[in-house]
């Protein structure tokens, strides 16, 4: 446990003095990366332990978001604390509403059901642009945490944004949270189940509720990033809900190695700066190299980049010993 | 024996069940019962219901009719879970194992579910390891033979149908029911898995109902042996007496 809080505590150094030293852009762009990095935490629980691949959620990211942008167009909620409570309590709700029906199914029925979910939350949040915005989305002001620092700006040391240093701290206290997820009962339940659902059920575990509450923390991990996103991007669009934004969360959490929440972070970094940079120099081939990523991925490196990270290790390892 | 003489003792009383799939009566009007502490072998040939019979009084499957009466209350309707709740725990004919957990985890994974912890999120499993629990695991692992680090996945066939068994041990069962713990394993293998898991089945008082193939087993280890032929139960009694049995000497291939 103590060890943990340790790694956790290197890790929030590590990026404290990044955002001394990185410019704005680069900033956002690891803000960003971090934000993918909670919702594809979120998949290693439900994929990695639990077996199950969820479409959706993307879906929950943008309740996240839409919950924020909504309470703040209609409701006048003006602190950001407020709102981000608010925003991942819906979220979490809304996810265990869905894990209700989502968990009594398995494998492609349970992709299917979240696809759909991601279909109708799209759906909803074009159709009504009376209240949502529509394709144009909705602009979220620099609402004030506490009522002192601007969930956007420049008010800390250095070159520190504001921003950054809200998404890093949360990040950090989820990772830490998380730690003790993966080594709680419930991640045991949740592998049992994976490896052999019956004999789980013969030692009295049901396998509902434990998809359920791995569901629901899944969800209340996407509703973090949606909720912190917004802050973040200062405009929200229902493009997040599609099921391509769910299937980068899958693929990143595929690229990371599915069991490890380090392997999906530096995955997530990863993939966003590909993405940003092939965008800039290879306009229409960035998903043609993507493509290309995944293949070579799924040829050579079945688990991952903690796959490799792991190989590299141990092979150094053995290397030196002979 | 005046069967209203013992109710007390009376664990589990089966009454003409039945379990039909489609035409096939895979069990068809079974009835009988058991005391608390018995050892008893179910045999019979491939397809004879045995399996299915587990299953029904498991939960596994629900009976097409019949009823089945345990510690005095009726089942019918009760799931699994709660079934094993109350202390009726199962193994499966070809064991389903944690392939990503090593043994012990297994286990303590099974305690956790006894104790009703099983669902908790927010708290490390080490904060549930007290003493007791850990010397429970050593002392499972002890009496079959296994090796608390060793990962799931490394076991051998033997060892595999062991740690099935230890993990029905580890919750605490009232009644047992194990669904051909000894198929697959060598000769030897059987003497040695059926005697560890008589031995701890005395020492923790657990009623045990095994399915076995291997008739010198039955005849070496089981004081009661329940006969099964096409769902119906042809003979309940000791081994002795089913040797004597004419009609059932066919069935039992000499
Ligand atoms: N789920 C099912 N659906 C249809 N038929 C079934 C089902 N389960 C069992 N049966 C049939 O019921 C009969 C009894 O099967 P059961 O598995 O109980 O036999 P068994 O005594 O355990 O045999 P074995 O020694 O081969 O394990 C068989 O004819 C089998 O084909
Ligand atoms: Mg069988």
């Amino acid at each position: 446990m103590v060890k943990t809080a340790y790694k956790c505590l290197i890790i929030y150094a590590c990026l404290l003095l990044f955002g001394f030293i990185a410019t704005r852009h680069i900033q956002h762009l690891l803000s960003l990366s971090l934000l993918y990095s909670l919702v594809a935490i979120g998949l290693v629980i439900l994929i990695g332990y639990g077996g199950l691949v969820s479409f959706g959620q993307g879906a929950f990211y943008a309740i996240g978001a839409y919950s924020v942008g909504l309470l703040l167009k209609y409701y006048g909620f003006q602190n950001a604390e407020i709102l981000l409570v608010l925003g991942v309590l819906i979220t979490t709700l809304i996810s265990f509403l869905i894990g209700l029906l989502a968990a009594r199914t398995r494998k492609l029925a349970f992709a299917m059901i979240t696809v759909a979910f991601s279909m109708i939350i799209y759906t909803l949040l074009v159709k009504f642009y009376h209240i949502t915005g529509g394709t144009d989305g909705l602009r979220i002001p620099a609402v004030k945490l506490f009522g002192i620092l601007p969930v956007r700006g420049r008010d800390l040391f250095m070159s520190m944004s504001n921003e950054y240093f809200i998404i890093i701290t949360i990040f950090t206290i989820i990772l830490y949270i998380t730690e003790h997820v993966i080594n709680s009962p419930l991640s045991y339940a949740l592998r049992a189940v994976k490896d052999a659902e019956l004999k789980a059920v013969s030692l009295g575990i049901s396998p509902t509720r434990v998809y359920i509450l791995a569901f629901t923390y899944a969800g209340f991990l996407a509703g973090i990033a949606g909720t912190l996103y917004a802050f973040l991007n200062a405009h929200i669009d229902p493009l997040i809900a599609f099921w391509t934004t769910s299937g980068e969360f899958v693929f990143i959490t595929i690229l990371g190695g599915i069991t490890s929440i380090y392997g999906v972070f530096l995955a997530s970094i990863l993939y966003l700066f590909l993405k940003t940079y092939l965008i800039v120099y290879t306009a229409y081939y960035w998903q043609f190299v993507i493509g290309f990523v995944i293949l070579l991925l799924i040829l050579l490196a079945p688990k991952g980049l903690s796959g490799i990270i792991f190989k590299v290790y141990i092979g150094r390892k053995v290397f030196r010993k002979s | 024996m005046n069967n209203s003489l013992f109710k007390e003792n009376r664990l589990l009383q089966v009454i003409n069940l039945k379990k039909y799939f489609g035409g096939v009566k895979a069990v068809d009007g079974v009835s009988f019962h058991i005391d608390k502490g018995e050892k008893v072998a179910i045999i019979g040939p491939n397809g004879a219901g045995k399996s299915t019979l587990i299953n029904l009084i498991s939960g596994y499957l629900l009976p097409t009719d019949g009823k089945i009466i345990y510690q005095g209350k009726s089942l019918e309707k009760t799931s699994m879970i709660k079934r094993v709740q109350m202390g009726i725990v199962r193994s499966w004919q070809i064991p389903q194992l944690f392939e990503s957990l090593t043994v012990k985890e297994a286990l303590i994974t099974s305690i956790l579910s006894r104790n009703k912890k099983i669902y908790n999120m927010w708290k490390d499993v080490n904060k549930y390891m007290q003493k007791q629990i850990i010397q429970e695991v050593t002392e499972l692992c002890l009496s079959f033979n296994l090796r608390e680090t060793k990962p799931v996945k490394e076991l051998s066939e033997g060892e595999r149908k062991l740690l099935d068994v230890a993990l029905s041990f580890s919750l605490q069962p009232e009644l047992l029911l194990l669904d051909e713990p000894t198929s697959g394993v060598s000769s030897y293998e059987k003497f040695n898995i059926i005697d560890m898991i008589l031995r701890v089945a005395l020492e923790k008082k657990t009623t045990v109902i095994v399915v076995e193939h291997d008739i010198e087993v039955v005849q070496k280890y089981f004081p009661r042996i329940i006969f099964m032929n096409e769902g119906k139960i042809l003979y309940d009694g000791s081994f002795d007496t089913l040797m004597g049995e004419e009609s059932l000497k066919y069935l039992l291939g000499g």
